[in-house]
């Protein structure tokens, strides 16, 4: 009897998990062929420190003059992991902007941890939304920290697709100016850069106001970032600007770093070799 | 033909007669049965956590519902080197009463920690595959034997732990620790593993092959990859299935027959070797310790875990089990894989749930209801396959009673 009622038991347990698990196959598959055959590369930006999402409008507004008008899309993450959208995306954008920007927008190592797993979850439900696959990254300052961390502990090459990371001003070994005295930050980074995907590109620009940094960030501490990213990724090349806007808090309005994100992500759009999968 | 056919099982027989008469064979199958209960624990353990406690659990992701996640796979790591721990131990008990010697404490204490430590020194990773039972099973045997030979250097001796049988101790610990590295190298998965991403088994000898030699492995006492035992979806070929699938669900796969497809759905059932046939059979056999085995074992086995089967009939060095596994795994691959190339049914080739039993894989995978027959099919023919061996076992079991 008991043997029976064991062989009924199994047999209603593959009726459920049969028609459950079809139901979760469909819906996966449905979900994976719309990222699969998704022509949406969206440009997802990082602010800095104490920064708000707001924080590229004015750069936004500009690449919106110069270029075919993209939309904008301004997603906070809480403290709580609640996501708080404003703005919106055209099912018929290619390149939309989209900004991420954390209540906790605090500086030091410990926060940027904290922000590269809320980074990870903004990611996650942004590509459940759009559908996704092929994206570029631009971080302002420690924008460009939280990018890095996240490639190296969260990115999942399997459903995402980085093809171009833009740093500006992103100070890799923090405050210190000499690429001898590396702070934990940096050994930590150094540490897991074999998890970079290979195939990204990635530019890191500095800026100059007196030959040793822009007003806050030692340039030898955004140099520091070929110690985590030369020979790991596709390609890394470092840019310094100079002029009346490369103080730190200027390079998003500097007018050489918007034709340099013209020229090296944006132009993109015309490209459809980086739309392929690994 | 029928003759020739009942000539080979006779001789199986009367093989495995023999190796059940062994005395050594008979330490290694009693020392088993020893470690059954943890085991149990370890299995409903990692069972419970894989269909509703670890992050990609079944059932919470089935029923999209976020679950409480308990990371406790410390816990069953341990257990996994318990198993083997307890084993050790006890084989070493088996054996030494064979040999005639009742002062086993100390060699059962120097086998029982030599074996905790031959899987966790010098690894960074504790959670690793440690089913390496021919291994451990032949390492206890050597000890045990030589602690045999040397005890009877000096019989007079009364006391156990005497300097001589401490220096015999620390000799053992000695042989463990320079064998662990090897041991822990996992060269021949990887080996494997390499082997198995090649296009060559997506053709029929290939899986055929991968039918024929899997079982083997297993019965051998071998740490497998995952492969061979769980997952196939990073092989390139069932990558490249999925990447054309994804763009176009009607696109010709340029793989349709494959580990995934094929191995995976048909000959997984159960576990390697196609076992679910086997508790299934066990639950209606007369002698009740085997359909206590079978109770125990069919809800691990219907999630595709057999180690049950294997500690508790056991699977492990038993020629009587070694036939109808390699059959039952060669008929599952041949029924799958011409059912797939005359397009009676749909290859797997879709992303299924983790820890899905492998009885729905063919049809989960494809999202083809006539895969559910074919499966269905190979099922039957796996219970007609065992059927005798498992009744010639039930009965070897009567007899010994």
């Amino acid at each position: 009897m008991r043997n029976k009622l064991i062989i009924i038991f199994s047999f209603i347990l593959l009726i459920i998990i049969g028609i459950f698990g079809q139901n979760w196959v469909t819906n996966t598959r449905t979900t994976q062929s719309k990222i699969q055959t998704s022509h949406m590369s969206p440009i997802i930006l990082i602010p800095g420190s104490s920064a708000s999402v707001n924080r590229f409008d004015n750069l936004l507004t500009k690449l919106n003059v110069h270029n075919q008008h993209h939309d904008i899309l301004k997603v906070q993450v809480k403290k709580n992991n609640q996501l708080v959208y404003s703005g919106k995306i055209r099912s018929n954008d290619d390149q939309p902007f989209i900004i991420i920007g954390f209540e906790n927008n605090a500086d030091g190592y410990n926060n940027i941890k904290k922000q590269s797993k809320w980074l990870d979850i903004a990611m996650a439900d942004l590509q459940d939304r759009y559908h996704f696959r092929n994206f570029q990254g631009i971080g302002h300052s420690n924008g460009g920290l939280i990018w890095t961390r996240y490639l190296e502990n969260y990115y999942d090459a399997d459903n995402l697709n980085m093809t171009t990371l833009m740093t500006l001003g992103t100070p890799f070994n923090f405050s210190e100016s000499s690429s001898q005295r590396r702070t934990v930050m940096l050994k930590d980074y150094i540490e897991k850069s074999s998890n970079l995907p290979s195939s990204l590109i990635m530019y890191s620009i500095a800026g100059t106001e007196d030959y040793t940094d822009d007003g806050i960030v030692p340039v030898q501490s955004v140099l520091a970032g070929k110690y985590i990213f030369q020979k790991r990724v596709k390609s890394y090349t470092q840019i310094t600007v100079s002029g009346d806007d490369a103080q730190h808090s200027s390079l998003p309005e500097n007018k050489e770093v918007m034709r340099l994100i013209q020229e090296h992500i944006l132009s993109q759009t015309d490209n459809n070799d980086f739309r392929k999968p690994k | 033909m029928l003759t020739m056919i009942k000539k080979y099982f006779s001789s199986i027989v009367k093989l495995d007669n023999y190796v059940l008469k062994n005395k050594i064979f008979q330490s290694i199958f009693s020392a088993m049965q020893d470690a059954l209960p943890i085991l149990a624990i370890d299995v409903y353990l990692r069972l419970f956590s894989n269909l509703f406690l670890t992050p990609n659990a079944l059932f919470p992701v089935i029923f999209n519902v976020n679950g409480p996640i308990f990371k406790y796979q410390m816990l069953i790591a341990a257990l996994d080197i318990g198993i083997l721990m307890i084993f050790a131990a006890s084989l070493t008990k088996k054996y030494l009463k064979y040999r005639g010697i009742s002062e086993n404490t100390l060699p059962i204490l120097t086998n029982f920690l030599a074996t905790y430590f031959l899987f966790t020194i010098n690894t960074q990773s504790f959670v690793r595959n440690v089913s390496q039972y021919l291994v451990v099973t032949v390492l206890t045997i050597i000890s045990s034997e030589s602690y045999y030979q040397y005890h009877r250097l000096f019989k007079k001796n009364n006391n156990l732990f005497a300097v001589k049988f401490l220096i015999w101790s620390g000799f053992i610990f000695s042989l463990y620790f320079f064998l662990q590295p090897y041991v822990q190298e996992t060269s021949l998965q990887l080996l494997i593993s390499n082997m198995l991403s090649s296009n060559f088994f997506t053709t029929f000898l290939g899986l055929l092959i991968v039918g024929f030699f899997s079982p083997i492995l297993y019965w051998l006492g071998l740490a497998l990859p995952s492969e061979l035992s769980s997952n196939q979806t990073t092989i390139n070929a069932v990558v490249k299935n999925l990447d054309v699938i994804l763009k176009n669900f009607h696109a010709t796969l340029p793989y349709p027959e494959n580990l995934y497809s094929v191995y995976s759905s048909f000959s997984l059932l159960g576990g390697i070797g196609n076992t679910l046939a086997i508790s299934f059979l066990l639950l209606f056999m007369s002698s009740k310790q085997k359909q206590h085995l079978g109770m125990l074992s069919i809800i691990p086995s219907l999630f595709n875990n057999n180690q049950l089967l294997y500690f508790g009939l056991p699977l492990f060095l038993r020629p009587l089990m070694l036939v109808p596994m390699i059959l039952s795994s060669i008929v599952g691959i041949a029924v799958g894989y011409i059912a797939i190339a005359i397009h009676l049914i749909k290859p797997a080739a879709l992303i299924i749930p983790n820890n899905v039993p492998n009885l729905l894989a063919a049809f989960l995978g494809s999202d083809y209801f006539p895969s559910l027959i074919v499966v269905s099919v190979v099922f039957i023919l796996t219970l007609l396959i065992y059927k005798p061996f498992i009744e010639v076992d039930t009965h070897e079991v009567e007899n010994e009673k």
